[in-house]
């Protein structure tokens, strides 16, 4: 059982799954600059839980098997279980200041244990109890599972079975007597590197045509056929340095994405959770969506919690704490980050019971709580940055600072306030340029799915006859027919 | 010279979301100050009859109600509010529930 830091590192270096970077096969990703930082913070999904200060959040009893469990590897029980998960993602930003990772496979078990349970309803497959038993294995094993949502797509405007190339949605190419092969790819997958397993489940609604798309499995990252091509991010190049210029120094800014081939990978029955019951995708769908977006407020209002705290020594070191268009844009912050987190509070106390026996968020406050993340991760990250400075942009690198001949002029010139040392005040600059960086934005944007995804969900769930008919109530309006 | 007598007690913190102060600096400065009759354990230890439970601000996710429903007396912090130590130590002694 994979219990500690250590423990974790070690069963990376010891699982041999083939990642790309640049061009290049990664032999050891736990000793690649360009992987420890994510590596580093999805330690901390096992950290915090042995510690008894955190463990409240972190650790969970299993309905299963009745033992004490990683949170991370927990099916909710209750609506109580689901502010939990939201208290947990934001403790765990505050930890990282970054994206942990551990999140989407999480989500992805939580979903498929209701959708299993209903596709065996109706066509009397043996699905929910191979979920179950696989999420026994992972509750034990503790494993780190990562979750295979994001197909390629190709043409947006086909559907899979239309696309030229039929491998741009994972499909099931072979039914064999001991278990499927599938191919295809699952793009944008954070935190794959630095996993063990990979959760894959179907993207979109399908029809009968895309049956072989219908298809939900778990597969090791190390089987054969599964390759990872890690992808390049903003400021990529400064996972390779040292010091002030990283901003965040341990953690990195956002989650590891690679794009997850499989080429004709096989999977045995008992790992199989779904396999053409084409009219179960949307509704897992929305629910893997509705979980998955429950997150955001928590997690991007613990990162804009230390926006918020980077913001107010930034403007305390340069002299303009007092202004009181600071105290306002301040306050406008912390209001952001507080409504994002009201909206995952509310979509998980809204919650409600599964036919089997789980909890998931309310749907439609859960996509309110995405497109509100959307919106006010962007509009934190202007405040922060008309509070910090143009210097945000224009700042020297660390070897200035240090440099013989010109460090002087460095020390000298972006001084701030007297008694604060000039390399707190980059130190603190470098730390909200680096937050509100291209991908980190781009994360708050298309993570969980991009806002048009949670803005037509509005039109199928916003209730908009009722709200009719309460306007006809208060004017007056009478239908024909009506007395 | 009389002997003192060493009170299990078992510590049971909030999983601090969003805390208000320093939770564990707060309580590792009590929890040194009695160590000399407290001897301190996990809130699951099953021969335990007092529970410090701490929260890291005032919504208080960890309830004494549910610690004290199964008989232990409780003393619950949810601020670095001075003095503590006082309070706490007629806990100890005997004394009454803290919230």
């Amino acid at each position: 059982m994979i219990k500690t830091k250590k423990d974790y590192i070690m069963s990376l270096k010891e699982q041999k799954h083939i990642v790309y970077y640049k061009g290049k096969r990664v032999e050891d990703i736990t000793q690649h600059p360009a992987f420890i930082p994510h590596i580093n913070a999805a330690a901390k999904t096992y950290e915090l839980a042995l510690q008894p200060e955190h463990e409240d959040l972190m650790i969970a009893r299993s309905h299963l098997t009745g033992e004490k469990i990683n949170r991370f590897t927990y099916i909710h029980q209750s609506r109580d279980d689901l502010v939990k998960k939201v208290q947990m993602m934001r403790l765990l930003s505050h930890e990282t200041g970054s994206c942990f990772q551990r999140c989407v496979g999480f989500d992805g078990l939580n979903s498929l244990y209701s959708t299993t349970f209903e596709i065996d309803e109706k066509y009397g497959t043996q699905y929910h109890q191979r979920l179950t038993d696989y999420v026994k294995h992972v509750q034990q094993s503790n494993v780190m599972v990562v979750g295979g949502m994001t197909d390629p797509k190709g043409d947006r405007s086909k559907r899979p079975s239309q696309q030229s190339d039929p491998d741009l949605f994972v499909h099931v190419v072979e039914r064999r007597q001991d278990g499927i092969i599938v191919t295809g790819a699952k793009a944008h997958q954070t935190g794959a590197a630095n996993s063990h397993e990979i959760v894959v489940m179907p993207t979109v609604a399908l029809t009968e045509e895309d049956k072989d798309y219908a298809v939900a499995f778990a597969s090791p990252l190390n089987a054969k056929g599964v390759l990872l091509i890690f992808g390049r991010q903003t400021n990529e190049e400064r996972k390779f340095e040292r010091g002030i210029d990283i901003g965040n120094l341990e953690f990195g800014l956002v989650g590891g994405e690679a794009l997850v081939i499989f080429d004709r990978v096989f999977v045995p029955w008992d790992h199989v959770f779904m396999c053409g019951e084409y009219d179960f995708a949307q509704a897992f769908v929305e629910r893997f969506a509705a979980l998955h977006r429950q997150n955001y407020g928590g997690c991007k209002g613990g990162l804009a919690d230390i926006m918020v705290g980077a913001c107010a020594l930034a403007s305390e070191y340069q002299g303009t704490s007092k202004a009181s268009h600071i105290r306002d844009k301040l306050a406008e912050m912390m209001h952001l980050a507080e409504t994002i987190y009201c909206c995952s509070v509310a979509c998980s106390a809204m919650g409600h019971k599964m036919r089997a026996g789980n909890y998931e968020p309310d749907t439609l406050l859960a996509n309110s709580t995405k497109y509100n993340v959307t919106k006010n991760m962007y509009e934190i990250a202007r405040l922060g940055h008309d509070i910090a400075g143009g210097i945000i942009a224009t700042m020297p690198f660390e070897d200035d600072l240090r440099s013989p001949e010109v460090g002087k002029y460095v020390e000298k010139y972006l001084k701030g306030v007297e008694g604060v040392p000039t390399e707190d005040r980059i130190r603190i600059l470098r730390l909200i340029e680096n937050m509100t960086g291209g991908t980190a934005l781009a994360e708050s944007m298309h993570g969980a799915g991009s806002p048009q995804a949670q803005k037509v969900m509005y039109g199928r769930m916003g209730n908009i006859e009722y709200k009719k008919k309460l306007a006809e109530k208060f004017a007056g309006i009478r239908k024909t027919g009506s007395s | 010279m009389e002997e003192t007598s060493v009170v299990k007690v078992g510590l049971k913190y909030c999983g601090g979301c969003n805390p208000t102060f320093d939770r564990v600096a707060f309580v590792k400065d009590l929890t040194a100050s009695f160590d000399f009759v407290v001897q301190w354990v996990s809130f699951e230890d099953e021969n335990i009859s007092c529970l410090l439970t701490v929260n890291g601000c005032e919504i208080a996710c960890v309830d004494p109600k549910e610690f004290e429903s199964k008989g232990l007396r409780v003393f619950s912090i949810s601020s670095d509010e001075p003095g503590i130590k006082e309070k706490f130590s007629s806990f100890i002694l005997g004394g009454s529930r803290h919230d």
